[in-house]
């Protein structure tokens, strides 16, 4: 943790403890906690203070901001072009989200953070001077303004008072609100809602409020086809009811949460104290501008009716809706119960907002008039175009259409995940399991979130799993987004590969005018298997009856499909030992029955349910992060570098690699896997911190052998077989016809000579020596005939199976071996250094005046001696005696 | 020739010659705490660096080890030896210490301290810290905090072509 600069926050004794007014009795992560005044004592910050006066050893809950959005997130860039804050290109001031992140490399006229804090919060009123309702944080000029600083608390939350323009810390702010403290990780979803319009033509359009998944259905009443234009895309969070478990979840409450940039292009905060920008750092300022950031989630408490209701904004906050409030049928949240409510907001109604001083800027929106980019005008005509899009009732949108609908959902994902929390697409998954495939999860990296998510049952390797509340992620807002250390490697997080960065379809593939992809897509397909499905196809494979080969019609009709020779259709099993969806985080189509050839496994012969999870083509690689560990030795000792200390880091499946201790120690390191799922080779990937240092090839997946009965070499030697037998019984049959003619033959030649002179012609004669010669011969071709049909018959009795070998095993020695990675340190082993200091010394390298540096045993290495006035011989002496050690 | 006394102080002192900063009991006059003024005479030419000195025998100087010549730069000897001769009087052979002589100025040289006893610096290297090069011993590993690679969830990468059937009719057979 960083050094806290108490110039800023003040000495940690006057700090606030931030509790919760929570019911001691009930699960922490079954519900949500505020963090709000002493629930017997809420006027006055003044009380509180002095009440809660602690010194603590966490003296601010950094669960008011218990994570932050990296660098990639929309929240931390966030431009200014001018005087409108938004995802803004410098060139052309339109630009939407999408431009606005492939264009981050290039720095310029944008607020861009490492990490940017945001706080969820509920509370009953945009922030207004003095007002007494609700919960209050409330600081009066002259009494206690000198603690102000002491709450950390994002000035979203404060608002934008004009006091503050004096620049000193009489402040005179009332707070009403009530903030999210603890969010229960497990029984708290997040759902986006996507804002949309149907048209951009009129002015003042409506806009509608829709789940993601509604939104990218073109089936549903409202989706992109109806409503193009995007607008923005929200929060809404369900929360589960007290007492569900994972396989019985219901979750009811749903809480209407936004996102909200504020700001403030006036010059009015410009003497704010930077301190006061805790919902971000000090940097948050922008230019000369007192440019006004803060994300607040969360929904207004208010405190007459006691419900829940959306937030809108603050003053000056984009989507500020001049608090218009919609009484929903809720009860008091106060007696400990109201997660049993069944409390959903019309949402349509309350995001009617009309955009304020500022632009809409939550979650994630768009904001340009590119190529695709709509630009919702007033159509005022005496209005200039200025005027027109700086009119109130304008919105900026971006237009969704079938060829991008997909990058969206994406884009959605992407921004909702950097939360950190569990997310789902729209509303109807609300209850599913936390392991189910459509339930999300955003992945933290040092508390950091970055818009990666996992899904299905790699949401349980996440440290979300483990944690009852996200105030367990050891995020602390205060810490700098970048360690001042100087150990960090800010560069070269590129290298960093992501799964499926590498893709068939670049490159130069081409062979001739044929693209081999189109071959490689049209051929191939990838499906992962577990254990059962494989288990499926080998009895599928040896299902039929071997006494019976004339059966085998029947048998390839129905295992087979009777049209292809299975075993040409399999490419290569590989066999990993453990789930590589679960590890690799791998997006897959959907379970299906795998065809092999023509063959669909059904029910009849598959009764195990041999589903696979049909992956895509740029699946084939994948990436598994280990995560990362601390060096075990922080470089801070000679002792621990080598010769006297050596790190060895095994990598499961890779083999062990020595980490040099000088290049790692006080760093992290850091393992993932780069895989060949379809060969099994993998790339074990070693960094120090971000920066990749060490490279090794290792067999993850092994090559299963592979052979199977060569049905189609069967199938074809029984129907040569067949056909054969099919030929000679129809020679047999014109054999038979040849005899048959051949006797009449001779019964004709009797006849004619009979018939005529009583003597032989030579006609006669002739017949009957052809009719008895080919009489001979179709006898003789008969009885030969007969040989071959037995041949035939006895073939087809005795024919062998054959079988064929397809790939041969690899070895799966890895597969055996221990599967943790790990680091471990030799080092050696010191002798008794009693008084080594004092008569050795300690290994030293300074420079300065002796006096300013050793006491005691001191050798010098060089010693300057001007200024001694001794005589030169003395000065040798002295030169001589320092340089062999001694006692000052 | 005869030079005139040299007052030195003599003492003793058990501190390593290495030493700056010396510990020194000097031989004081009886019944008080001031150190008392010896009167020594130099024989012949003289290196005041490594000074013979005569003086009259005292048997406390005897058991002495250190000596100060204030006229001679403020100058602090230690006693390298000393032979008694006849006539009543001692000789005294010096060397200058030249640490103690000038303490106060050296501390203020600039240097480069390559060890020391107070001023560790943990991660310069100390190739002279006792290390048994015969034994070594490992500390608990560091263990990822990684579980994915958990057995009995073994999953199969299936490599499947596309199959397209084609229909097509066998001919007749010929006669």
């Amino acid at each position: 943790m960083a050094e806290i600069d108490k110039t800023i926050w003040g000495d940690e004794e006057d700090w606030v403890d931030i509790i919760s007014n929570y019911d001691s009795g009930v699960p922490v992560k079954e519900r949500i906690q505020y963090a709000s005044l002493d629930s017997t004592d809420a006027s006055t910050i003044e009380n509180y203070i002095l009440a809660h006066k602690i010194n603590t050893s966490q003296p601010i809950d950094q669960s008011l901001c218990y994570g932050a959005l990296g660098d990639k997130m929309p929240l931390s860039n966030i431009s200014n072009t001018a005087g409108a804050v938004g995802w803004r290109n410098e060139e052309d001031g339109n630009t939407p989200y999408r431009s606005y992140i492939a264009n981050l490399q290039t720095s310029g006229n944008r607020d861009t953070r490492e990490a940017t804090n945001y706080v969820f919060g509920t509370w009953t009123t945009p922030v207004e001077i003095n007002m007494e309702k609700g919960a209050q944080l409330y600081i009066r000029q002259g009494q206690r303004s000198d603690r102000f600083h002491q709450f950390w608390i994002p000035d979203s939350l404060i608002g934008n008072v004009s006091e503050w323009s004096s620049g000193d810390k009489e402040y005179n702010p009332t707070i009403n609100t009530k903030l999210l403290a603890r969010i229960p990780v497990k029984n708290m979803i997040a759902i986006p809602r996507v804002k949309c319009l149907s048209d951009v033509t009129a002015t003042g359009a409506t806009a509608s409020y829709v789940d993601l998944l509604d939104y990218i259905n073109p089936q549903s009443n409202i989706n992109y086809t109806t409503h193009p234009y995007v607008v923005t895309v929200g929060l809404v969070f369900a929360t589960a009811q007290g007492g569900v478990t994972e396989t019985n979840i219901n979750r009811n409450l749903t809480i209407r949460l936004n996102t909200c940039v504020i700001t403030s292009p006036t010059n009015m905060m410009k003497n704010m104290p930077y301190y006061q920008y805790g919902g971000w750092d000090k940097n948050a300022r922008y230019n000369d501008y007192a440019y006004h950031y803060a994300s607040c989630i969360g929904s207004h408490y208010r405190n007459s009716v006691d419900c829940m209701m959306p937030i809108m904004g603050l003053i000056n906050a984009p989507l500020r809706t001049d608090t218009k409030f919609q009484d929903v049928n809720v009860k008091s949240d106060r007696d400990g119960n109201w997660d049993l409510f069944d409390v959903r907001f019309d949402l349509g109604t309350t995001e009617q907002a009309t955009l304020g001083g500022g632009y809409a800027l939550p979650m994630y929106s768009w904001a340009g008039k590119e190529p695709n980019i709509y630009l919702v005008e007033d159509h005022d005509p005496n209005h200039t175009d200025g005027q027109k899009y700086q009119n109130s009732t304008t919105y900026w949108a971006w237009e969704i259409n079938a060829s991008n609908v997909e990058e969206f959902r994406q884009d959605v994902r992407h921004a909702t995940a950097g939360f950190g929390l569990f997310f789902v697409e729209g509303d109807a998954n609300r209850n599913l399991p936390l392991d189910d495939e459509n339930m999300f999860l955003g992945i933290l990296e040092d508390g950091v979130g970055n818009g990666e998510y996992s899904h299905g049952p790699a949401n349980r390797n996440q440290d979300q799993w483990n944690w009852d509340d996200m105030h367990e992620n050891d995020y602390n807002p205060l810490d700098p987004p970048v360690p001042d250390d100087g150990k960090t490697d800010p560069y070269n997080t590129s290298v960093l590969p992501n799964r499926g960065l590498f893709s068939p379809y670049s490159g130069s593939w081409i062979m001739d005018n044929l693209a081999l992809y189109d071959v490689i897509d049209a051929s191939t397909d990838f499906y992962i298997a577990m254990q059962n499905a494989i288990e499926d196809y080998n009895t599928a494979a040896l299902d039929w009856d071997f006494t019976n080969p004339l059966d085998f019609d029947s048998y390839l009709q129905r295992q087979w499909g009777g049209k292809s020779n299975p075993i040409d259709c399999f490419t290569s099993i590989v066999h990993y030992p453990f789930n590589i969806k679960t590890v690799a985080n791998i997006n897959t189509s959907g379970q299906t029955r795998v065809q092999v050839g023509s063959w669909v496994p059904d029910h009849d012969i598959i009764t195990s349910g041999a589903l696979c999870d049909k992956v895509g083509l740029a699946t084939q690689y994948g990436i598994i992060d280990c995560g990362s560990v601390s060096f075990p030795v922080t470089g801070t000792d000679f002792r621990d570098y080598e010769p006297y200390t050596t790190a060895t880091l095994y990598v499961p499946f890779c083999g062990s690699v020595q980490l040099e201790c000088q290049v790692y120690a006080g760093y992290s390191v850091r393992l993932k896997y780069l895989v060949d799922w379809r060969t099994g080779m993998c790339l074990a990937l070693v960094y120090r911190d971000n920066l990749i240092m060490e490279v090794l090839p290792g067999t993850m997946g092994n090559r299963i052998n592979l052979s199977m009965q060569d049905v189609a070499t069967y199938t074809g030697q029984l129907a040569n077989a067949a056909i054969q037998e099919q030929g000679l019984h129809k020679q047999r049959f014109n054999n038979f016809l040849g005899t048959v003619g051949n006797l009449v033959k001779i019964a004709a030649g009797v006849a004619i000579t009979a018939g005529s002179d009583g003597a032989l012609s030579p006609i006669g004669l002739s017949m009957m020596t052809s009719g008895a010669t080919g009489l001979v011969g179709n006898y003789q071709s008969m009885s030969q005939r007969k040989v071959a049909e037995n041949s035939v018959t006895y073939n087809i009795a005795t024919a062998q199976v054959p079988t064929r070998q397809i790939s041969t095993a690899t070895a799966s020695v890895n597969a055996c071996n221990e599967m943790v990675p790990r680091i471990v340190l030799i080092k050696s082993v010191e002798e008794d250094a009693t008084n080594y200091g004092h008569t050795v010394g300690y290994a030293c390298l300074k420079y300065g005046a002796l006096k300013d540096i050793s006491t005691g045993y001191t050798v010098c290495q060089t010693i300057d001696t001007n200024g001694i006035n001794a005589t030169e011989t003395e000065k040798e002496q002295i030169r001589s005696l320092l340089t062999g050690g001694v006692y000052v | 020739m005869a030079a005139d006394a040299l007052n030195v102080f003599i003492g003793s002192t058990s501190d390593d010659p290495r030493k700056l900063d010396k510990t020194i009991t000097w031989l004081v006059q009886s019944g008080t705490t001031t150190p008392f003024e010896f009167k020594c005479y130099i024989t012949g030419n003289c290196d005041i660096l490594n000074p013979t000195l005569v003086l009259a025998y005292d048997s406390n100087v005897v058991g002495s080890n250190y000596a100060n010549i204030p006229s001679w730069g403020n100058r602090y000897y230690f006693i390298t030896s000393i032979q008694v001769i006849p006539g009543g009087k001692m000789m005294l052979s010096l060397s200058v210490d030249v640490l103690k002589t000038y303490e106060t100025a050296i501390k203020e040289c600039y240097c480069c301290v390559t060890r020391s006893e107070s001023a560790e610096v943990n991660w310069v290297t100390d190739t002279c810290y006792p290390i048994n090069p015969n034994e070594k011993y490992i500390p608990p590993s560091t263990l990822f905090n990684f579980s994915g690679f958990t057995t009995g969830q073994d999953t199969y990468f299936v490599d499947i072509a596309e199959f397209k059937q084609y229909t097509f009719e066998l001919p007749e057979l010929p006669d």
